[in-house]
């Protein structure tokens, strides 16, 4: 039988617009999902 | 969750003036406008996490202006405002003054998301202080 293995975490991605001055902090979430 | 990283470029004497948008992956704000959510920047002489504290700004908890906590001189100036619109946006602000009497040279930062007991790293990364053309 197979089994799925599904981790997830999350990082801050930094975007900076200097044309805006603003400067994005965007929440990231990378799932992987590995089948045993 | 780990904080993303981004260096400052910063010019001594000059208002340090930074916006900022906290958004998911799809664009949308991340709502931080709750009181319960402060944003607090600290700035140290070096990343050691035994080393003093340069100065640290919080906002304070709602849409008004917070203030920096430590240390409490007269030439520290700065604050954060949440301005609310969008949700997750935030604008940390220090003043002239402040900025004319760091030393040149290159510090690091924190800026961190606090909600209760959770902490929440949004970046960090290095402020570098160049000296202003007279």
């Amino acid at each position: 039988m197979k089994q799925l293995k599904v981790t997830s975490k999350e990082h801050n991605k930094i975007v900076p617009n200097y044309y805006a001055n603003k400067i994005k902090i965007i929440k990231v979430k990378n799932t992987t999902v590995i089948v045993k | 969750m780990t904080g993303g990283t981004y260096d400052i470029l910063a010019e001594e004497g000059s208002t340090l003036t930074l916006n900022f948008e906290y958004q998911d992956e799809t664009g949308s704000a991340v709502d931080i406008t709750s009181s319960s959510y402060i944003i607090e920047f600290i700035v140290k002489r070096t990343s050691i996490k035994t080393d003093n504290f340069m100065f640290i700004m919080r906002s304070n908890g709602n849409d008004e202006e917070g203030s920096i906590e430590y240390p409490n001189t007269h030439n520290i100036f700065g604050y954060i405002t949440k301005s609310g619109s969008p949700a997750g946006a935030f604008t940390l602000i220090v003043n002239a003054d402040t900025m004319e009497n760091l030393s040149l040279g290159t510090y690091f930062y924190a800026l961190r998301l606090i909600n209760g007991s959770i902490v929440t790293p949004l970046c960090k990364g290095k402020i570098s202080v160049e000296s202003k053309v007279t």
